[in-house]
């Protein structure tokens, strides 16, 4: 089943605050001006997609078009089936697809992680037996249940994210998307919100949007999604995405370190495969030539 | 110029129900030309032992010098210190707020001299003269072309721009120490590369001592040349990249991530092929297990 679509999308920011419909303001702006240019891609219930890209090329406003925070200006977006423009699908679409911040001060409301939590399903209309039921449920999810009642503002950076995915999780999306959500966050605090959204995907089946700039997370995901300047310019496996080393260095990103290895011995002539992606792998490899 | 650190101990709100004690008589010492690099787990206090590097916090115990004056004795010049110590804060670029690149990274020199020096005030054309060129050499140092970007939008810039203006914002002031809290975060390969590329340039040719907080243990390891490692507002040890992460116990005891080329060398040890030292990032890596590989005569 299908959970995300687009299909040719278009979009641009109104740079100049310009209130005229956009067909009007058109002669303003060159190509570069659009945020997006003709994406089109589709995510399967229960993927795990990475979406990677340099600064500005267009990551967080393909996250924020997913679920109609911004409309495209030409193409089309369907969420299982829902167009985005259609207004009265909106709310659906949104509870379907829930979005992970970077810095998750900016996603917490509430001073009780309890509170916090149940701030979105509140929100939707649940009935409060059933909203402490999700806040449980949630809690358990991302490994925080001994955390109900603690103050959110004294939880580290990894803990107040992991409570940032448990406020999307009550409210039970099918979709998961996280903008960077650990980039503000230390060795640890990174492998415990990728533990989570790892189990997430694997054991609940959700269907996981990962957007990052360390090539190591990407390497997880079932497919990536590589974007430049607003246009999709490659999709595949890890493994065949990262075996495009020059290229993607060429458009500022890089490979994990084993693949780079890998890649720095071979053009040195030694007989080694260059499409490697953990370094566990890497080190079977180099036992094998040694 | 160096930072000399004694006994210094730090608590947030004193004498109410939340005291906190941030730092625990902590002692250091940066000598002039290090490139320093401060490692510890978030709430390890690593960014409130930078804030006393230019007094914008003052020890709850002990001192800490900077070239010899501790600013936090009566009568010292905190706006001298402040012009020498330049702060760049995690995601500098949240600060960019003037209209334009040039009066964004005018603003602290604008402001420094507005209050210290008189002479200028009574001589707007030297004032304007100056500022423009301090703010040329702000600019030109961290890589961009000051005509083309001067009268731009800050908020037009890419991410990595936009961190390069705000490192000119501090640039400007001529300090004499750079302090940078996670300068790399949030910055995609090549704007990382860059920004580092920036700081070994700085070093070299503008401002001798570097301090740098990072969690990229690659960064880290590949460019310090001492590293302090931070735990529960102590410090546990200053090391340089090589001993540090050879350490193997004092790594697993400190939980401390190592570079992922550290790792692929201790797990090839464990196999019985060891190197007399340890590479941190994929070139290193490469040369010496390309050097190995000739020396047992394979594929040279």
């Amino acid at each position: 089943m299908e959970a995300i679509r687009f299909d040719n999308v278009t979009f641009r920011y109104n740079q100049t605050g310009d209130l005229r419909p956009p067909e009007e303001v058109l002669t303003d702006f060159g190509p570069s001006d659009y945020a997006v240019r003709g994406i089109s891609f589709s995510i399967q219930k229960g993927e795990f997609v990475a979406i990677l890209g340099h600064n500005g090329s267009g990551k967080s406003t393909v996250a924020k078009l997913m679920n109609g925070l911004l409309f495209p200006e030409k193409g089309t977006i369907t969420v299982f089936g829902m167009s985005t423009r259609e207004l009265e699908k909106l709310f659906e679409i949104r509870k379907r697809v829930g979005i992970v911040f970077q810095n998750p001060d900016n996603q917490m409301i509430a001073t009780i992680v309890e509170d916090d939590i149940a701030f979105g399903p509140e929100n939707i209309g649940i009935e409060p037996d059933e909203i402490s039921r999700r806040v449980d449920w949630a809690l358990r999810c991302v490994g925080m249940e001994g955390y109900r009642m603690a103050s959110s503002f004294r939880l580290s950076g990894g803990q107040k994210q992991r409570i940032a995915i448990a406020g999307v999780l009550a409210i039970q999306p099918q979709v998961l998307v996280l903008d960077e959500s650990t980039a503000m966050l230390d060795p640890l605090g990174r492998k415990e919100v990728l533990d989570v959204v790892k189990s997430l995907n694997k054991q609940q089946g959700m269907t996981v949007v990962l957007i990052t700039h360390f090539m190591e997370e990407a390497s997880l995901a079932d497919r990536i999604i590589v974007l430049n300047d607003g246009e999709k310019v490659l999709e595949g496996t890890p493994r065949q995405v990262f075996s495009r080393y020059d290229y993607l260095k060429s458009i500022g990103l890089s490979v994990p370190f084993a693949a780079k290895v890998a890649r720095i011995l071979k053009d040195k002539g030694v007989p080694i495969e260059a499409d490697v992606l953990t370094t566990e792998e890497l080190f079977e490899r180099i036992c094998q030539l040694l | 110029m160096s930072i000399i650190v004694k006994h210094l101990s730090f608590v947030y709100n004193p004498n109410t129900p939340f005291a906190k004690k941030a730092l625990n008589d902590i002692n250091l010492v940066i000598e002039d030309g290090d490139f320093f690099g401060i490692i510890g787990h978030t709430g390890s206090g690593k960014s409130t032992l930078v804030q006393h590097f230019n007094a914008l916090i003052k020890p709850s115990r002990g001192n800490v010098r900077v070239d010899g004056m501790d600013p936090a004795e009566k009568g010292a010049d905190l706006r001298e210190l402040r012009s020498n110590v330049g702060m760049v804060f995690q995601y500098p670029e949240y600060q960019l707020f003037a209209e334009t690149v040039f009066d964004d990274v005018a603003f602290g020199f604008r402001n420094y001299y507005k209050r210290s020096k008189k002479e200028l005030k009574r001589d707007p054309d030297r004032f304007k003269a100056e500022t423009e060129e301090r703010v040329r050499e702000a600019i030109t140092m961290v890589g961009l072309d000051y005509e083309k970007i001067k009268d731009k939008s800050p908020f037009d810039l890419s991410g990595g721009q936009k961190r390069r203006v705000a490192i000119a914002g501090v640039i400007v002031m001529r300090p004499k120490i750079l302090v940078l809290d996670e300068p790399t975060a949030g910055l995609d390969p090549r704007g990382k590369a860059e920004i580092l590329r920036l700081l070994h340039e700085l070093k070299k040719n503008y401002c001798p001592t570097i301090v740098m907080i990072s969690h990229n243990m690659n960064e880290i390891a590949s460019n310090c040349n001492k590293i302090a490692v931070i735990s529960e507002g102590k410090i546990i040890c200053v090391r340089s990249p090589q001993e540090l992460f050879s350490d193997d116990e004092l790594i697993r005891e400190k939980g401390i991530e190592v570079p992922e080329a550290v790792r692929l060398f201790k797990l090839l040890r464990q196999k019985g092929i060891s190197f007399d030292r340890l590479p941190f990032n994929a070139e290193e890596a490469a040369g010496l297990l390309f050097e190995r590989l000739k020396e047992e005569g394979k594929y040279a």
